[in-house]
């Protein structure tokens, strides 16, 4: 049976070490390489964008969690996206 | 673009400025001067009798037995169909109709008059639920109804209104958001407020069946529907035809398509298939028994009321099967992503008196891909059944697409 310590070491080892191409990248971004133990061990709290429905369910199941309304852009016809930007749509 | 910001301006102020009022109750043929004989006008845009749906060619037949060019149904549908009946859409002549939107020389048509731009708009008076015209009813009941409402209670209630000299109804329509309307699916606070104006008036005026009369409004809540329908073409009918504005001054449906008609493309209508409404249908229906979207009473969605002002009417959220007042909220302020701008004379109290918002560019509409919703009845596919349940539905975008084409040909830009 797996301990939970063998659990974190092995995300540890599978994770990206301070000179993969993640991590690097990361640096580059100003960003901070994911901390597992803090995804593990913390309440998740989660942004929810597009379908309400995602966070409607978290939401009843008492997770804390913020909905962004948005969609993908709306003109897929060429034609009309150029018709729109002359027109200020 | 400057052009078209301004003539959206222009179009919306219009739009805010009318001042709507119940005038009269007058026959068609008085008040339809192009109105001709053996012509029957429909809800939607134009059509031929070969495209009709099922509560459409069952009006159809009922409205010629009513004007009495077939002695029977039968005959009627033979009339209909040898060619020998015009069918123009109501739009055509200033006038809308719910549902099916039956309109012939013989029938008593409620006048609303905009005194701020001198045009008038006319609607059917409405008949009842269950079995009437408008969801395609037209056996001796619906008949000997509308014969009632043209000879009896339409003179009736204009003898009443004129004598007060009209019922100004904008101010009506903002105590009626307040108390739960949004004018398309609920009427019952605007009915109930007309009532209480004409009553006095009407038992001063009335010789005949006052108390069948009274009781004719009392009964419908949906009474003030055509009312609000009549106003909504009265207020909108100014902002029709200016130069380079992409706002949308017809939204109609026939049962088989949805048109739409832009303020800047002139008359022309872009239309898409009608749509079925998604909503709850009374016990016993499925989806199957359902006809497509139908009727011009979408014209109130142009004024930013029905959908529009879905916020305004938590009583009405459920029966439309909208969900929770959260969304009819939602609903209401999606829709100002797609308008000009608030009416501040309409106000909702669910959105902290915000304007219901008024305008719809189809510039918006394509670019966010958010379609005007539409609070509906819907009929049964099988004339003379009746309303089977209510709804939300949305116009085809291809209607918005083909008007920006259009409109984007008329003023040389390729």
């Amino acid at each position: 049976m797996r301990r939970r310590g063998d659990y974190r070491s092995g995300m540890a080892r599978e994770g990206p070490t301070s000179d993969s191409p993640a991590a690097q990248a990361g640096r580059r971004l100003g960003e901070t390489p994911m901390k597992t133990d803090d995804l593990l061990e913390s309440e998740p709290r989660v942004i929810n964008v597009g379908l309400r429905s995602f966070a409607d369910d978290l939401a009843s199941c008492n997770a804390s969690v913020v909905h962004v309304d948005w969609s993908p852009p709306a003109v897929t016809d060429p034609r009309i996206a150029s018709l729109l930007a002359k027109l200020g749509g | 673009m400057k052009r078209i910001g301004e003539a959206n301006a222009e179009a919306h102020r219009r739009i805010l400025a009318a001042e709507p009022v119940l005038a009269d109750v007058r026959l068609a043929r008085d008040v339809l001067p192009r109105l001709g004989d053996r012509t029957i006008l429909h809800a939607g845009p134009p059509i031929t009798w070969e495209r009709m749906c099922g509560p459409m060619r069952g009006a159809v037949a009922g409205a010629v037995v009513f004007e009495g060019w077939a002695k029977d149904l039968e005959a009627a549908m033979a009339l209909a169909a040898s060619g020998a009946i015009a069918f123009e859409p109501n739009h055509h002549h200033d006038a809308v109709g719910p549902m099916t939107g039956m309109t012939t020389r013989g029938m008593a048509v409620l006048v609303v008059e905009n005194r701020a731009f001198g045009n008038r708009a006319f609607c059917t008076v409405n008949e009842g639920v269950g079995n009437v015209m408008r969801f395609g009813g037209n056996d001796a009941e619906v008949i000997e109804r509308l014969r009632w409402i043209a000879t009896t209670a339409g003179p009736a209630l204009g003898a009443a209104i004129r004598k007060r000299g009209g019922i100004p109804l904008k101010g009506l329509i903002a105590r009626g958001l307040a108390m739960g309307d949004e004018m398309h699916m609920r009427n019952a606070a605007c009915t109930s407020l007309l009532l209480r104006e004409l009553a006095g008036d009407l038992a001063d005026t009335c010789e005949h069946d006052l108390g069948r009369i009274l009781r004719f409004v009392a009964g419908n809540d949906m009474f003030f529907l055509n009312v609000a329908m009549a106003l909504a073409k009265a207020a909108v009918a100014p902002a029709h035809g200016i130069a380079h504005s992409t706002v949308v001054t017809t939204m109609a449906r026939n049962g088989t398509d949805f048109g739409i008609r832009v303020s800047g493309t002139g008359d022309r209508w872009f239309t898409g298939p009608a749509q079925m409404a998604r909503g709850l249908l009374f016990a016993g229906y499925s989806d199957a028994d359902a006809n497509q979207d139908i009727g011009d009473s979408c014209i109130t969605e142009t004024v930013g009321l029905g959908g529009f002002a879905m916020a305004a009417a938590p009583a009405v959220v459920g029966f439309l099967g909208a969900g929770r007042l959260a969304d009819a909220i939602a609903h209401t302020r999606r829709m100002a992503e797609i308008t000009l701008g608030p009416n501040p004379e309409w106000r909702l109290p669910t959105l902290d008196m915000d304007g219901v918002p008024v305008g719809i560019d189809i510039r918006k509409v394509l670019s966010t891909g958010v379609l005007p919703v539409i609070n509906t009845a819907i009929a049964n596919r099988l004339p003379g059944r009746g309303q089977i349940g209510a709804g939300v539905v949305h116009p085809p975008m291809a209607c918005f697409e083909q008007a920006l084409v259009a409109f984007a040909e008329l003023n040389g830009v390729a």
